[in-house]
């Protein structure tokens, strides 16, 4: 209990951490938005047979338990939840109010983009990982200039590959010159990361123009079309532009917090930093990077490429009684970008396509190869094989033990 | 906090400058070339073909239940080099009686053809672009659904694989003993010409890139030959193609290491086998071709698209012979008739026509009132009995036209002066030439109630075995 109320005493005595309270809530908002208007939306998956299971759980049966009527209430209170937990945050002090809706909000915002794992996305991630280290976290302020300056370096560290840095991203959005893509998409990745490291300086020359920078960074991205991540870090570097004044204002009037409060404590800042660098780099590590368990729960942690020049190609077949049939992968409509050849989600596609199809007259099974290949480097890698997919005892984590021609008797 | 040191301290300052310069060299060794958009482009273009991998990869593929692939059947079904004609070597009987009809039994949709026959068993395919494949006595073996993504184009099969090729240049291989998918290989180039089988590969000649293809800039073909194994899919390498403006056809020289390519007017003569695939010579005709060459004894005979019949002589690099018109529109290709110089067809209109090609002029012509769509014809040898019995010339050896006739029916002619030998009843008509099994013809006919059979017909002797093995089974 004494942890929320050193929590709330911190939301309520800054103007800047109340503003980020609404920041937050606002990317909550948009979250819903698109869910309501979207067909990737946990109203539609309500509706569907089966669910597509985050990769860390073995199963999500438990997901249809719950009728669409329970999904639809869940979306209503978030969506109300965070609309007054904006307004409360922006019009009034009552900062007890505005978190506990802010609370209310995430938790059920938070139900939902678990429901289903095609929900998942850099700015749901993201968004849902502040608010919690928001609520959650003591010394708001520093956590969030280093978990914001981590925030950027995972970011920067996925660009820096030849993915990004051919310029192709930018080119497809911009249809410039091709030196200029390339120059640019230097530069983007070297402003990632440098200028975030002023932010964690107090003087102001550096601090002011690494801010501008970003912010100049961030309306780029926005005109580039990358608008709902954008406006959520133009929104915490406004956030940690007033949180700085008000710094200076307090060092002007010589008060000092731990003269009004004892000092928030910075231990669990750093662990969280110490968690989130870990799953960053885990990939590079040899034990780690062949734990598919491990790399499941790291993912949770780790935003995904939004540059990846490559191509994936799926083929299945339907197996019937009496022969073959040749069958195009079910569509990933409406899904990001970044999730596209992403192996595990495609995996779990062609486990809901043998539901939809185990009614069908002489319907056997499904056979099916999945391959990407990164353009860049001219490879391809076979993610999975199977010629019986729709056995169920062949899940993900049997992936590169079963090949085409193995009987699944796991 | 240290709130009242806010100017930075020069060693920060210093890591600051350290911490930029870490990130500018990681920067430079991700993309040490500053690689642009186009050299990425061209990367991935000269990756890919080096790349090419079947699916399943070769380490995955299901083990064959024949070991021996064995050579490329030959398809139309009687005889290399579009000949249409039973072996030289055997003689046959000219009464066959139907024995059985064999119901094919699948849901087909639309309109069926045949895809390939091979000995006793058919490969048919629907609208949806199924296929079938049954045994000789009707059996539907397995079935294989191909996605709309490109249209068939080719078909190949050996002993052990049916090869689909398609529009695109995607190959699928099939293994016959159970419908399952073998290997694919997705080529990412346009089919431009018919691929064929050549010892353990698979020659697949594709639409050229002459920028990549070519290694002299100068030299710019219209297509590419990909070598690709047989059993695993794996590409093997490439070799030049051949400079045709249209996607070619190509046909086997019976007797001969020569291997005839050709599109629109023209003609190339390669060797059969080898690496290279250069042109031993070539000739232009006039005027486009239509339908398939036919290479008998020395000579290519061809049709042009205004009805006009070209001898080419292969011994003189393809030089023309002599040409002559044809009165009557071929409906289906020609059939050589050995001994006599004459080549056979059957019109447009169903009339069959003999060509003397030695007096260079019509013979005969005769209206066969055929019902069904079937305008092929093809020639066998009859026994001597019967040379004797219809006053044929015993220098012929017992040659004869058998053309589908009337309805229902196949009829059996005396190529000399269109003398009718024999009438064979079947249970429908005809829908593609038979497959000749020793002494018993397989054939495909669309029964009056609009289904499909295969129609056994046999000749005597055939027959009194079937019905005695027949007898024994009942009781």
């Amino acid at each position: 209990m004494s942890l929320f109320q050193a929590n709330l005493w911190e939301i309520n005595k800054s103007f800047s951490l109340r503003f980020l309270g609404a920041i937050l809530g606002l990317s909550q908002a948009v979250i819903a938005y698109q869910w309501l208007i979207g067909t990737n939306s946990p109203l539609r998956f309500a509706r569907q047979s089966t669910a597509v299971c985050w990769p860390v759980l073995s199963t999500c049966s438990w997901a249809k338990l719950l009728s669409p009527g329970i999904i639809d209430a869940a979306f209503w209170i978030f969506v109300v939840a965070v609309v007054l937990a904006i307004l409360t945050f922006l019009f009034t002090r009552a900062a007890g109010v505005a978190a506990f809706l802010l609370w209310t909000a995430s938790i059920f915002g938070f139900f939902l983009y678990t429901y289903d794992f095609r929900l998942s996305s850099n700015a749901g991630f993201l968004t849902f990982f502040f608010t919690f280290i928001y609520l959650l976290v003591p010394s708001k302020v520093f956590s969030f200039r280093f978990i914001l300056f981590a925030a950027y370096l995972a970011f920067a560290f996925q660009k820096l590959n030849a993915d990004w840095l051919s310029g192709y991203w930018i080119l497809e959005r911009l249809h410039g010159p091709e030196k200029l893509g390339e120059w640019l998409a230097a530069l983007m990745a070297l402003i990632e990361l440098i200028a975030p490291a002023t932010l964690l300086i107090k003087d102001g020359r550096y601090f002011w123009s690494g801010w501008l920078i970003l912010i100049a960074y961030h309306a780029t991205m926005i005109w580039m079309g990358m608008t709902h991540l954008s406006l959520l870090f133009m929104g915490i570097l406004i956030f940690i532009a007033l949180a700085d004044l008000e710094d200076r204002k307090l060092e002007r009037e010589y008060i000092y917090q731990s003269f009004i409060h004892p000092e928030p404590s910075r231990f669990w800042t750093f662990c969280i930093l110490v968690i989130f660098a870990f799953c960053q780099l885990s990939s590079h590590f040899l034990w780690f990077r062949h734990n598919t368990s491990f790399q499941s729960l790291a993912g949770l942690l780790t935003p995904y490429p939004i540059s990846l020049v490559e191509e994936c190609h799926g083929k299945i077949w339907q197996v019937y009684e009496n022969g073959w049939k040749e069958s195009s992968f079910p569509d990933a409509e409406g899904r990001d970008n970044s999730m596209r050849c992403h192996p595990y989600l495609r995996f779990l596609d062609l486990k809901a396509e043998c539901q939809v199809l185990k009614d069908k007259p002489g319907f056997k099974t499904l056979a099916a190869i999945f391959e990407s290949e990164k353009l860049f480097e001219g490879t391809s890698h076979v993610h999975f094989q199977s010629a019986d997919l729709c056995n169920q005892q062949y899940q993900f984590s049997d992936v590169g033990r079963v090949k085409w021609n193995t009987k699944h008797g796991l | 906090m240290e709130y009242e040191a806010r100017t930075l301290k020069w060693y920060w300052v210093a890591a600051l400058i350290f911490y930029a310069a870490g990130c500018i060299y990681l920067l430079l060794r991700e993309n040490p070339l500053l690689y642009s958009q186009g050299t990425l482009k061209s990367e991935q273009m000269q990756k890919k073909s080096e790349a090419l991998l079947p699916w399943p990869p070769p380490s995955s593929q299901f083990e064959l239940e024949k070991k021996s692939l064995g050579p490329q059947e030959s398809w139309p079904y009687l005889g290399e080099g579009h000949l249409n004609m039973t072996s030289p070597e055997v003689t046959r009987n000219k009464t066959y009686t139907e024995f059985k009809t064999y119901p094919l039994k699948a849901e087909f949709h639309g309109k069926v053809h045949v895809l390939i026959q091979s000995d006793q068993n058919v490969y048919l395919t629907d609208e949806d672009g199924k296929i079938y494949f049954f045994d000789s006595l009707g059996t539907l073996q397995w079935t294989y659904g191909m996605d709309d993504s490109s249209e068939l184009e080719q078909v190949l099969l050996d002993q052990a694989l049916l090869y689909l090729i398609r529009k695109n240049g995607t190959v699928t291989t099939i293994d016959i003993s159970n419908g399952r998918p073998h290997w694919e290989l997705n080529t990412d180039r346009p089919l431009f010409g018919e691929a064929w089988l050549e010892n353990d590969t698979l020659i697949l000649p594709v639409k050229a890139f002459p920028e990549k293809d070519s290694k002299k800039k100068s030299k710019k073909l219209s297509s590419t030959l990909l070598k690709i194994d047989r059993r695993t899919g794996v590409y093997q390498g490439t070799s030049e193609g051949f400079d045709f403006n249209e996607a070619f056809h190509q046909v086997k020289v019976p007797h001969s290491d020569l291997r005839i390519l050709y599109s629109g007017a023209d003609l190339v003569a390669v060797p059969k086998v080898t690496d290279d695939w250069k042109p031993v010579w070539s000739t232009t005709l006039p005027e486009n071709l239509s339908g398939e060459l036919v290479i008998a004894d020395g000579q290519i005979f061809a049709v042009t698209e205004s009805n006009h019949l070209y001898a080419l002589n292969l011994k003189k690099k393809g030089d023309v012979a002599f040409d002559i018109d044809l009165d009557i529109p071929p409906g289906g290709p020609l059939t050589y008739l050995p001994e006599m110089d004459r080549i056979a067809y059957l019109g447009k209109n169903a009339t069959l026509r003999v060509v003397d090609i030695k007096k260079k002029q019509m013979a005969w012509k005769f209206d066969l009132s055929i019902k069904g769509s079937l305008r092929e014809i093809w020639t066998a040898r009859l026994k001597g009995a019967y040379i004797q019995e219809f006053g044929m010339r015993w220098v012929y050896k017992g040659w004869t036209i058998w053309s589908p006739c009337r309805e229902q029916h196949f009829c059996i002619y005396n190529p000399e002066r269109g003398q009718l030998i024999q009438r064979i009843a079947l249970s429908g008509d005809p829908i593609s030439l038979p497959t000749v099994y020793e002494d018993r013809l397989i054939v495909l006919v669309k029964m009056p109630s609009g289904g499909l059979a295969l129609s056994h017909l046999l000749d005597p002797g055939e027959l009194r075995k079937a019905q005695a093995k027949e007898a024994t089974e009942t009781k």
